[in-house]
């Protein structure tokens, strides 16, 4: 029995799997972006870190062309060096690759990865996702974007945060996303804006006011500062709540929806408010928001996901109502309130 | 408490079994299944199939618990006889060792997947066996007390990743449409057989007087499973959607993979979460090779008690090894079919033995 005991203890440290790839024998992928390549598939650019170079942290980049969109470590190994994706922190999808519609297969093949976080960043650049990757490699540890995140956790401004997760979610309920935007130089990275995808092709972007009017309409502004001028003078308030409701109705047999946006705010201390500094701010509010919602009608991509929520809250109105065109076609009318801590 | 033999156990050890063995292995297997039929109402349907799978085993125990007064084997040869006592108790040794093998194959194939490639389904399933085998050579009170601790850690710990992921639920996503309501009645079904284990249940009971209170032992196990189960497929809908739940393998164990620990405590939280389900499936295969080794003992008086749990651990493997070149989810729906009908065989001999108490 004692024998038996001891080969009990002892056969489970076979299961740690140590007779695989060591630390010092993998790259551990940071970012991947993706370009598309005429008449060659994807053009996949990864931001590795390497973990016995000189310093733990330095980055580097590699570039593969692939037939498909899909990252395994045997497509991309370089030399003995086997890419690991267990660590991946973002996705950067290029112009190329958002205008020919590639946004779909992408992000299904990443999702369907086991080894990848459903947690990992999606943005979206207006240029090649490769300069992206080029400029995160090359301002450190390569994580630039993951701290990016991690540290403005509540106080993004003219952004939002992405998963994977929820991208996939997204294109699978409706016919149009907004995935933040990207943009660098050769040393900066500026993460602001948002692409705008209409049946997966990118149809537009977002200026930073109408993220934000975007964002506000989700509900999801919480945490945010939203600044308004008077006078010359900026004031800024802290949004510590922020709620969106929306009611679907049919009137002259056209569907109209009414959104119902509330705000908790708190005036921050150092600055002067002038006594309408409310009603100011709820125009500015208004405004940032309708120019979000008449630009996503316009281009018809249901970011919203007001045809899902339809299909849900009545499902006799989204029966009667429902065609292709039926976001671009409804009303949408925005009422703002804002109320002061 | 039955500390003084190791051939009995108490209610909550009961109960503990239950959970321990049944939450893990069917948060793996049975909520994708059941998305795929119910869509976005499939908490709806985990809930239905799995509170009537708790009422009726509170009715079947609470009304044949009487006449288990002994071991349900030898209540099986006792009430039946020789012969048709051997075929009830060959049919639930199938059953027993069919649904062990499959649950392991799958858990296996997750820990291959999840915590380590290069260790192969086969190992990670033959170490489970391995630790199987230990514990069911200890009787049914060493299953018993480890169960009473990891129903406790399991429960603790995805109820706290539960707490933080509930605030951000998407409440759209949830709400069924009129046309799904058939397929959640579908569903419904599906969870009723998927938690349709009288093939262990009625052999674990702690044949005691109160038949009340393990009645109601069983009938808290199946309803903890059940509320645990719904909540957690309603947060996988909500957190990936209903397309990509389908097109998960583990929709609920990776939506807790996906919840964001505070502090970023964790780093592998999958790692960490598969753990939580490995153990669970330690408890089903040691209760699968003992319920079976049981069996052999039984039916082949003489044999020794070592023999008889390696032999069992032998067809647990087989049979385990059969659903890996099936692939794993598939061959654990086929034995659907085979978990109802255990309803009738389990019932028989309790029958009657009380029909002949009466006269």
């Amino acid at each position: 029995m004692k024998r038996l005991i001891g080969l009990v203890l002892i056969l489970p440290f076979f299961v740690t799997g140590c007779g695989g790839n060591e630390i010092e024998g993998r790259n551990f992928v940071s970012t991947v972006g993706y370009d598309t390549e005429t008449n060659s598939g994807y053009k996949i650019s990864l931001c590795f870190i390497e973990p016995d170079g000189k310093d733990m942290y330095s980055a580097d980049k590699a570039e593969v062309v692939s037939p498909t969109a899909a990252v395994t470590d045997k497509v991309l190994s370089s030399g003995k060096r086997q890419m690991y994706f267990g660590h991946l922190k973002a996705v950067v999808i290029g112009s190329s690759a958002a205008e020919n519609g590639s946004l779909n297969e992408i992000l299904l093949d990443l999702s369907s990865n086991n080894d990848i976080s459903m947690d990992t960043v999606v943005l979206c650049s207006a240029n090649s996702a490769s300069g992206i990757i080029s400029t995160v490699s090359n301002s450190g540890d390569g994580l630039y974007i993951w701290d990016f995140y991690k540290n403005n956790k509540d106080k993004l401004y003219s952004t939002q945060k992405m998963t994977l997760a929820e991208a996939v979610k997204k294109l699978d309920t409706q016919n149009g996303i907004v995935i933040p935007a990207v943009d660098a130089d050769d040393e900066n990275l500026s993460i602001s804006g948002g692409v705008i995808f209409s049946d997966n092709i990118k149809t537009g972007v977002f200026d930073n006011n109408q993220i934000q009017g975007f964002i506000y309409v989700l509900g999801e502004g919480k945490g945010r500062n939203e600044t308004i001028s008077i006078n010359s003078e900026e004031v800024p308030f802290n949004i510590e709540k922020n709620t969106s409701s929306v009611k679907f109705y049919e009137q002259d047999g056209v569907l109209k929806a009414d959104y119902d946006i509330s705000f908790k705010v708190k005036r921050l201390d150092g600055f002067n408010y002038p006594e309408e500094a409310s009603e100011i701010l709820a125009q500015q509010i208004k405004e940032k928001c309708l120019s979000a919602v008449e630009k996503l009608q316009h281009l018809n991509s249901d970011s919203l996901g007001i045809a899902q929520r339809l299909k849900r809250q009545d499902n006799a109105l989204y029966n009667k109502f429902y065609n292709e065109e039926m976001f671009k076609n409804m009303v949408i009318n925005l009422e703002i309130n804002v109320s002061e801590k | 408490m039955n500390f003084s033999c190791n051939n009995k156990i108490s209610n909550n050890q009961l109960m503990s079994v239950i959970v321990a063995a049944f939450l893990g292995c069917t948060a793996v297997s049975a909520p994708l299944g059941i998305i795929k039929t119910a869509g976005g109402g499939a908490y709806i349907s985990v809930f239905l199939g799995g509170f009537a799978a708790a009422v009726l085993f509170y009715i079947l125990v609470r009304f044949t618990g009487k006449s288990i007064n002994d071991t349900y084997e030898n209540v099986v040869y006792n009430s039946l006889g020789k012969y048709l006592g051997f075929l009830v108790l060959l049919t639930v040794f199938v059953y027993v060792t069919v649904y062990g093998g499959f649950q392991l194959a799958t858990t296996a194939r997750m820990v291959h997947f999840t915590m380590e490639k290069s260790v192969s389904s086969l190992f990670a399933a033959l170490i489970i066996i391995l630790v199987a085998f230990y514990t069911s050579l200890r009787g049914r009170e060493c299953v018993g007390r480890i169960s009473e601790i990891a129903a406790v850690l399991m429960l603790v710990f995805i109820l706290f990743i539960f707490l933080i992921s509930a605030p951000s639920m998407d409440l759209i996503t949830l709400k069924p449409t009129p046309d799904e309501w058939q397929g959640i009645l579908k569903g419904a079904f599906m969870s009723f057989c998927s938690l349709s284990v009288a093939g262990y249940v009625f052999i674990m009971l702690p044949n005691g007087e109160n038949t009340k209170k393990t009645a109601f032992s069983v009938f808290l196990a199946f309803l903890i499973i059940t509320v645990v189960l719904s909540f957690g497929t309603a947060l996988a809908v909500s957190c990936f959607g209903v397309e990509e739940s389908k097109r998960k393998l583990w929709p609920v164990i990776q939506m807790m993979n996906y919840t964001e620990f505070p502090g970023s405590l964790v780093e592998r939280q999958e790692v960490l979460m598969s753990g939580f389900y490995v153990f669970s499936s330690f408890i089903l295969a040691s209760l699968s090779v003992h319920i079976s080794s049981v069996i052999i003992q039984k039916v082949f008086k003489n044999i020794n008690r070592v023999f008889s749990v390696f032999a069992s651990c032998a067809f647990v493997v087989f049979f385990c090894l059969v659903a890996l070149r099936k692939g794993g989810f598939e061959a654990v729906y086929g034995i659907y079919g085979f978990s109802l009908a255990m309803y009738a065989v389990m019932l028989l001999a309790p029958i009657v033995s009380l029909l002949r108490r009466k006269k």
